[in-house]
C-alpha cells in the first residue's frame, strides 16, 4: 500500500460492488500501431495480423470488456474481405482458449466477420497499389468466468489468399500519393 | 479490507469513488450496447427518415442534466449508397438535423462507405458499412430509445448485415451492426 496524494491510497484492493454500476469505466488499455505489415492471409480463414493485439486483466469477473478497433491497410479485392475479433482467454497454466467472438449467423460458404472494410477510391478498377482502406468497429465482451486475461485479436477472412497490408499501400513507393497510416485497438473494462 | 481516504479508495490502476461521489466534467457514468446480428432487411421510402430500428438501445440517465454519446454502425448493402444519409433519432423524433434548411436535398449524419471500387454499383455481393458518434443532451429521466435512421432519395431496400443476394458462397458477407450509447457527467 502506498499513499498517492491526500485523497488517494494505491492498494491492491478491488473497488466494492456499489462503484461503477451500469456500464461505468474500471480501466482502459490503449494500443496504437505505428509499425507497416505485410503479412500473408488466407482464403476462408480468420486470419490475425502480427502486432495488432491488446491485452487486459479485467478486475472483475462480472465486467465487460469494450473494444475498438481501427485498421488502415490495403488488400486486393477488398470486397471479398471480412473483418471480426478473436478472444484468447488464458486461465492459468496452459488452459488458453481461442473463440471468434460477435459473429451473425451466416451459410456455410459464407465469409462471416463483425464489418466490411472501406475503400477510398472509385474509379474504373480496383487500384492495388495506392489505395488505401481502413476498417473499424466497436463491440462488447463478456468476461468470462474464471479468465485471468483476454488478449483481443483483429481478424480479416478473405475469400481467397492474398497479402494485407497494414498501414501501408500495396506498393508504399516515395512519392504523395502513396500513404502511410496507423491502426488501433482500445480496450475499455465496464462494471456489470 | 476496503481501505478508505477521504471519499476515495483506490485500485491499482486509479481512484475509486465509493461514497459522497458524482461524476463531473466528463465522466463516463454508464455505457448500454446492443449488438446486431439479425440477418434481415426493409424498405426505404423516398425521401423519408426510416428508423431501422434493428439498431436501436435504450438508456434511463441518473441525471437529467447528464449527455448522451452515442455511437452507431451499421453493415448491409443498400442501392445507389452515394443517395443514402444517416442519422438518429431519440424517441421517435429525429435527432440529427443538420440545422440549415435542407430544401429537397437529402439531409443527416454522414453517407455511408463501400467496400468496391469499380464503374458502376455492384448491387449482388458488396457490403457497405458506415458508423459514427453523435452527442446529445436530451435534458430527461425517462428511458431514451435511441435508433438509427435511414434517408435515401430512392425507395429501395436496406439490406441489413447482409449482402442483397446473399447466396452461399465465399464472395457473399454476413456482417453484424451494432449501437452504444455513454452517459456522460456534466
Amino acid at each position: 500500500m502506498a499513499i498517492l496524494g491526500s485523497n488517494y491510497l494505491q492498494t491492491n484492493y478491488i473497488a466494492p460492488s456499489s462503484f461503477a454500476q451500469n456500464g461505468g469505466i474500471i480501466q482502459t488499455v490503449c494500443k496504437d500501431i505505428t509499425t507497416q505489415v505485410a503479412q500473408p492471409i488466407y482464403a476462408n480463414t480468420h486470419t490475425t495480423v502480427s502486432n495488432t493485439a491488446a491485452l487486459i486483466y479485467p478486475k472483475r469477473q462480472t465486467s465487460s470488456i469494450l473494444i475498438y478497433v481501427r485498421w488502415c491497410f490495403e488488400v486486393t479485392s477488398l470486397y471479398t474481405c471480412n473483418f471480426g475479433l478473436l478472444q484468447e482467454a488464458f486461465y492459468g497454466g496452459v488452459d488458453l482458449r481461442n473463440t471468434q467472438i460477435g459473429l451473425p449467423p451466416y451459410l456455410s460458404a459464407q465469409l462471416p466477420g463483425i464489418t466490411c472494410g472501406m475503400d477510398t477510391y472509385s474509379a474504373n478498377a480496383a487500384n492495388d497499389q495506392s489505395t488505401p482502406a481502413q476498417m473499424n468497429f466497436w463491440y462488447r465482451d463478456t468476461v468470462p468466468s474464471g479468465v485471468q486475461s483476454l488478449t483481443y485479436r483483429p481478424t480479416v477472412m478473405p475469400s481467397t489468399n492474398r497479402t494485407l497490408y497494414l498501414n501501408r499501400t500495396i506498393l508504399n513507393s516515395n512519392t504523395t500519393a502513396f500513404e502511410l497510416l496507423t491502426s488501433a485497438i482500445y480496450l475499455f473494462e465496464v462494471s456489470g | 479490507m476496503a481501505v478508505v481516504m477521504g471519499n476515495y479508495a483506490v485500485t491499482a490502476n486509479g481512484n475509486i469513488p465509493i461514497s459522497g461521489y458524482s461524476h463531473t466534467g466528463g465522466g463516463v457514468v454508464q455505457t448500454s450496447y446492443s449488438h446486431v446480428t439479425t440477418i434481415t432487411s426493409r424498405s426505404l421510402t423516398i425521401n423519408s427518415n426510416i428508423s431501422v430500428t434493428e439498431i436501436q438501445t435504450s438508456i434511463t440517465l441518473t441525471s437529467a442534466s447528464n449527455g448522451v454519446l452515442i455511437y452507431a454502425r451499421w453493415s448491409g448493402e443498400v442501392d445507389n449508397l452515394w443517395n443514402v444519409m444517416w442519422g438518429l433519432e431519440r424517441n421517435g423524433t429525429y435527432l440529427t438535423d443538420p440545422g440549415n434548411t435542407p430544401g429537397s436535398r437529402g439531409y443527416g449524419v454522414l453517407p455511408g462507405g463501400d467496400c468496391y471500387a469499380a464503374a458502376a454499383e455492384n448491387n449482388g455481393s458488396t457490403p457497405a458499412m458506415v458508423d459514427f458518434w453523435w452527442y446529445d443532451e436530451p435534458g430527461s429521466l425517462n428511458t431514451l430509445t435511441y435508433t438509427l435512421t435511414c434517408r435515401s432519395a430512392t425507395g429501395t431496400v436496406l439490406y441489413i448485415n447482409r449482402t442483397f443476394s446473399d447466396t452461399n458462397n465465399n464472395v457473399y458477407q454476413r456482417m453484424t451492426s451494432g449501437i452504444m450509447l455513454w452517459e456522460i457527467a456534466r
